[in-house]
Formats: structure tokens, C-alpha cells, sequence
């Protein structure tokens, strides 16, 4: 007996597979009356762009500037000067853009933007380019990973370029500014719009934070407005390719700006990281108060909003075992191994406190596995000083982050000197090394080829409880 | 979704590639649609292919309240009662050439439900056409009874009898050793 349950299910699943001869059949008289029609279609979008009203006024507005040759923008010339406030005044005229792009990996998309009309800011933006959708609100921002199925929201608009589409000359003009760049224009003949273009260049020099880049920008004289961007010099992966066609103030699509989330896909909510961020500082700050309740309930809340947070797992460990939950600590330093170890990548700093954890839990074997599993690193650490153990020095202080710049850096001989005293709790050796001097900073070479020696020959563990970590941090 | 709302504006602006696309996501959505209606594919297929003309003829005027699947779906709906108020076509069994589909993909499930579905066609066809259409267009088409209420302009009390009478008589049918 089906009961209505079954009965639904049937409906539901009930599905006719057309005639393979179905789609050409359809689609031919379909298309065909599509080419009939004489609507929109007869006008490329183009041309119905550069005949839009809002453009022609701007274009009314706006000097032609055919005649300008070549020149940099740092000549100021007047005529240059002008030239480029018209092109301004005619981005101000922007209410949307529309791009069609095409990114490194050859992927090709799409972007539509609507800009305030009284700032001329952005305010909603759309992005469809190769497996990326960005839905962009005043409220939140939406990056739909599609082949992962995932979600990640962020809050706020994040703008996706240093550049503003209606600051367009202002922000480039800054940025060669910046970064000591080049700007040069002069007229080109455009094959397919069969006569000249302006053809903008800006070249920006290696820099520290930014490599060699050059783009080039194709503006139409009528309008003044960028009709192409092309980046020709380029780290891989920064930005897209070329923005191959850009068209202004179309009616954009209707919902193109609600987002809904896909049935199924992972949501990554970034849009409370500020809130995590606050909770992750105050917790610092309580745990370095000896506040553990405080600190707790502080870095639990973090971890509710970024499970993925490895040093909130961390010093909520270190908390836990503050308070004499060891298990519990512990069960948060494994945390921070697996999510590394993931990647095949160990994390010593962790594997060193869960190491202590165990030993205060009374399971020695552990302890001693999990430590002898770190000595390599924390050997090495002597020698390199300022490699192989330098992430032990961003757990030695839960204050780290509040330290002025000089304090954060901890000096090579610093950090050797620090991982001694760590060396020291495990192994109640100390080879000549003041573990209690505060002052002792210089590790002698002695001491280190007497750390390597005995690494080499008889490491062992041993805690020395009755010796308190200490670190010496900058002044 | 948002890419239909793209698709849409491109198809309503003379785009050959969106109007494709249209057609390649939802042909099978549609051709189920209607021959769950009409009971006949033969004559879903010609409503399939006089809505897409149409649908391009009108491309100007379509305005989604809702999602673009909804829309077609009731377009296809409103198709097919006109063909069944004109009498152009009396309701019949699907051909044995029909090709049937589940949406699940376990063999032997597969060969059970195809079973059922070719049940549920026979069962279907002895519906009357009011309360078919309520539960094609609820349970394939995912409107709300307040939605087809609207589309037909009747009230959603109605709607819900229609669809209710329907799915017993469809049990009815479907657990009964022959269907007549």
C-alpha cells in the first residue's frame, strides 16, 4: 500500500526526458523569430550606449581632447589639465557599469555596477567571472565559490580594486602619484569603432608592496568615458586579465543584487570577524590579566565564529590549563595540529605546550612523544635563530599584538635565548646558560654546540617542574 | 537564482545564447510539466515549442514576480488548458517509445519507479484536468497553493480540496491492482 507520502514522492520524481530532435526543432523557430524581431536587438548594446542621453550631455559637457598628443600627465599642461577634468565630470555622470571580462585563466565574465548617484561611490556591485560570484550590498558581500559550493559573507561593501569606476582618473592619478608611476595619453585609430580613441597608459615600477604593473585604458573622446582596460604587465592572479568592453547607465538586470544562498553550500560567515576580533584581543588581555573565567568565555566565542582560528584554539588551551583543565587544553592544541596537519604541516609551538599539558595530565608517554617530536626544531632553532623556531615567539606573549613595533620583534639572540628556557623545562638541562638571568641575551656558541651535541648523542626528556617558563620579552 | 535574472535580461534584450541556455536548463522541467498535464507527449512537445515562439514574441513584456522556473511552469500550464478547453488533443497514455526518467540513479530503484511512473501517468490521466494541474504545478512546479489560487482566480480553499481529492484519488488509483 503507497501512502501519500509515496504518492508525492512519484509526482516529484516523475520526469520525461524530451526527443534528443526536440531542441533543434524548438530552438530553429524559435531563433528565427528572434532575428525577426525588431526591437532591441537590431541596435547593439554599444551603440545604444554612446546615443544614451546621460552620456551625451556628459559628452556636450566635455572639450574634445582628439587633438591632444603625446604627453605625460605630470606636464600639467592646460589643455592636458582640462582634458582629464572633462573626462572626470563625465565619469560623475555614471549611475551603472556593465563589464565584460576576461581573467588570467582565460575564464570570461561579467560585472555590473551601480554607483550612488550623489557620492559616486559604488553601492552594489554583481561579478560573474570564471567560479567566483560576488554579490556586493552596502550591507554584506557575498563570494559564492560555485565549483566548492561555498559561501563566504562579509560585511559591509568590500570593493574589489584599488580603483573606483567613477574615480577612475582620480584614484589612477594618485596611484602613479604613489607609487612614482607614468601616466602617458595620446590618440589611437580604433579598428572597431573605426576612428581615434584615447589611449591611456599608466606604468607603476616594482615596488616593495606591489609588482611591476601596467595597464592600458582605451577612453572614448566623445564620452570621456573608459570603454576598455587591458592590464599588460602583471603578477599573475592580481586582479582580472583585461575588463575587454565596459558600457555606462543601462538599467540593470532586475534582483541582480539578491543574493540567495544555494541549496547545499557551505556558508563561511565572515561577517561577524570584527566582533571575533574584539572578543580575540579582550581574551588576550584576560588571560595576560590571569582573568582564565573572563578569557574563556572570550576566546569560546571566537572560536563560535571562526572555528578555524588556530591561535584563539591555542590560547584558549593555554587558558584551560590555567585552570587546570587539562584535557580540555589539550583537546585545543590538538586542534591546532590537525588543522595544520591537514596540509602536512606540523605546528612545533603547539606540539611543545600540548607536551606540557600531557606531562601536568600525568600522561608521560604522550609528553615525552609529543616533545621529542619538537626537539629538532627547537635545536635548530639555536643555530638559524631567526627561522626555524620563530613561531614559538608569538606564544610566549598573549600581549604580542599590543607591543609597539620594536617590542614585537624579538631579536634573534632573544629568541634563541627564550627557546633555551624551554629547552631548560624539558630536559632540566641547561649547558652553562643563566636561565635565570634576565639580562643573558648573547647565546656563547659553546652553548649551542653543547644543546647540539647533546641532541646528537643521549636527547631525552625530563620536565623540571620546579622550573617556571619565564620569557624574557623586549623592553 | 541570479543567474536567471541575467539570462533573463539578456534573453529580453534579442540574446540567441541566453535564449539556448533558457531552453537547455529547463526543456526537461517543461516537457515533464506539460505531459504531466496533458497526459500526451506528443502534444506537450507542441506546447513546448508554440510557448518558446511565443515566449520570444513577448520577450519585451515578461516581468517575473517570482522565480523564471515558476514563470515558465505556468506559462506551460496555461498552454496546456487552452489546448485542453479547445479540445485539440483528448488525453491519452504516453507512447511506448517515451522515455521516462527518475531523478534518482540506483538501478534497481530505477527499474521500480519506472514502474510507478508509468502507473502514475495512467493514474493521472483519470484525474480531472483541475486537479492535475494543481498537483503538477505544486509538487513539480513548487507553487503555493496561494500562487495557482491567484493564477486561476479562485480561492485558495479551493485549490486545496482540488489538490487533496487528487492525490487520494491518485492513491486510490495506484494501490488498486488494475487501473481502468
Amino acid at each position: 500500500m503507497k501512502s501519500l507520502k509515496d504518492i508525492k514522492k512519484i509526482v516529484k520524481q516523475f520526469s520525461i526526458k524530451p526527443r534528443s530532435e526536440m531542441r533543434s526543432k524548438v530552438l530553429k523557430d524559435a531563433l528565427d523569430v528572434q532575428r525577426s524581431q525588431k526591437h532591441l536587438s537590431d541596435m547593439s548594446i554599444w551603440r545604444m550606449i554612446m546615443h544614451s542621453k546621460i552620456t551625451k550631455l556628459a559628452a556636450a559637457a566635455a572639450v574634445i581632447i582628439i587633438c591632444i598628443g603625446i604627453f605625460t600627465i605630470l606636464n600639467h599642461s592646460a589643455k592636458t589639465a582640462y582634458a582629464i577634468e572633462q573626462t572626470i565630470t563625465a565619469m560623475r555622470s555614471i549611475s551603472s557599469v556593465h563589464a565584460y571580462c576576461t581573467d588570467w585563466d582565460g575564464s570570461r565574465g561579467e560585472v555590473w555596477v551601480q554607483v550612488n548617484p550623489v557620492t559616486g561611490e559604488e553601492e552594489y556591485c554583481y561579478s560573474d567571472i570564471g567560479n567566483l560570484v560576488i554579490v556586493g550590498t552596502p550591507e554584506v558581500t557575498y563570494y559564492y565559490q560555485t565549483d566548492e559550493n561555498r559561501v563566504r559573507i562579509r560585511a559591509g561593501y568590500v570593493t574589489a580594486s584599488d580603483v573606483r569606476f567613477s574615480y577612475f582618473f582620480e584614484d589612477m592619478i594618485a596611484l602613479m602619484e604613489q607609487y612614482e608611476g607614468e601616466l602617458t595619453i595620446n590618440n589611437q585609430y580604433d579598428e572597431e569603432l573605426r576612428r581615434d580613441v584615447i589611449i591611456v597608459r599608466a606604468y607603476i615600477p616594482d615596488q616593495p608592496d606591489m609588482p611591476e604593473k601596467e595597464f592600458v585604458v582605451r577612453v572614448d573622446p566623445q564620452t570621456k568615458l573608459p570603454i576598455s582596460i587591458e592590464v599588460t604587465i602583471c603578477a599573475a592572479g592580481n586582479g582580472v586579465k583585461s575588463v575587454d568592453r565596459l558600457e555606462y547607465n543601462l538599467p540593470i538586470p532586475e534582483g541582480i543584487f539578491e543574493f540567495e544562498i544555494p541549496e547545499g553550500a557551505e556558508v563561511v560567515d565572515e561577517s561577524r570577524y570584527p566582533e571575533a576580533n574584539e572578543c580575540f584581543d579582550r581574551g588576550r588581555r584576560a588571560l595576560a590579566a590571569g582573568d582564565f573565567a573572563q578569557a574563556k568565555e572570550l576566546f569560546e566565542r571566537v572560536i563560535a565564529i571562526q572555528p578555524m582560528r588556530n591561535r584563539a584554539h591555542y590560547w584558549l588551551g593555554v587558558t584551560y590549563c590555567n585552570l587546570g583543565q587539562y584535557d580540555t587544553g589539550i583537546a585545543q592544541f590538538t586542534a591546532v595540529i590537525d588543522m595544520f596537519g591537514e596540509y602536512n604541516m606540523d605546528v612545533p609551538y603547539a606540539r611543545f605546550t600540548r607536551g606540557l599539558a600531557y606531562a601536568a595530565a600525568g600522561n608521560e608517554q604522550a609528553a615525552n612523544e609529543d616533545l621529542l617530536a619538537v626537539l629538532p626544531t627547537m635545536i635548530g632553532h639555536l643555530r638559524d635563530g631567526e627561522r626555524r623556531g620563530n613561531h614559538f615567539d608569538g606564544t610566549d606573549d598573549p600581549l604580542l599584538r599590543d607591543r609597539n613595533e620594536e617590542q614585537q620583534i624579538r631579536s634573534a639572540e632573544l629568541s634563541r635565548a627564550n627557546m633555551i628556557r624551554r629547552l631548560r623545562k624539558i630536559t632540566g638541562e641547561d649547558f652553562g646558560f643563566d636561565v635565570y638571568d634576565r639580562e643573558a641575551y648573547e647565546v656563547p656558541e659553546a652553548v649551542i654546540e653543547a644543546w647540539e651535541r647533546w641532541y646528537a648523542e643521549s636527547p631525552s626528556i625530563e620536565i623540571d617542574e620546579d622550573y617556571e617558563l619565564e620569557f624574557v620579552l623586549p623592553d | 537564482m541570479l543567474e536567471d535574472r541575467l539570462l533573463l535580461w539578456k534573453f529580453k534584450r534579442g540574446s540567441s545564447e541566453a535564449l539556448e541556455r533558457i531552453y537547455d536548463k529547463y526543456e526537461t522541467y517543461l516537457i515533464t510539466v506539460a505531459t504531466a498535464l496533458l497526459n500526451n507527449t506528443h502534444a506537450a512537445e507542441d506546447v513546448l515549442h508554440d510557448f518558446f515562439v511565443s515566449f520570444v514574441q513577448s520577450a519585451e513584456k515578461v516581468k517575473l514576480n517570482g522565480n523564471l522556473k515558476s514563470y515558465l511552469a505556468v506559462c506551460v500550464a496555461n498552454l496546456a488548458r487552452n489546448k485542453i478547453k479547445r479540445r485539440q488533443i483528448e488525453p491519452g497514455s504516453l507512447d511506448d517509445g517515451d522515455s521516462i526518467v527518475s531523478t534518482e540513479s540506483e538501478p534497481d530503484l530505477l527499474a521500480m519507479q519506472k514502474e510507478d511512473v508509468a502507473k502514475l501517468n495512467e493514474a493521472m490521466a483519470q484525474l480531472a484536468y483541475e486537479q492535475r494541474e494543481v498537483i503538477v504545478l505544486h509538487l513539480q512546479g513548487n507553487m503555493k497553493f496561494t500562487q495557482i489560487a491567484k493564477l486561476r482566480s479562485t480561492s485558495v480553499n479551493t485549490i486545496r480540496s482540488r489538490y487533496r481529492y487528487g492525490l487520494d484519488k491518485l492513491r486510490s488509483l495506484l494501490n488498486s491492482e488494475v487501473i481502468i
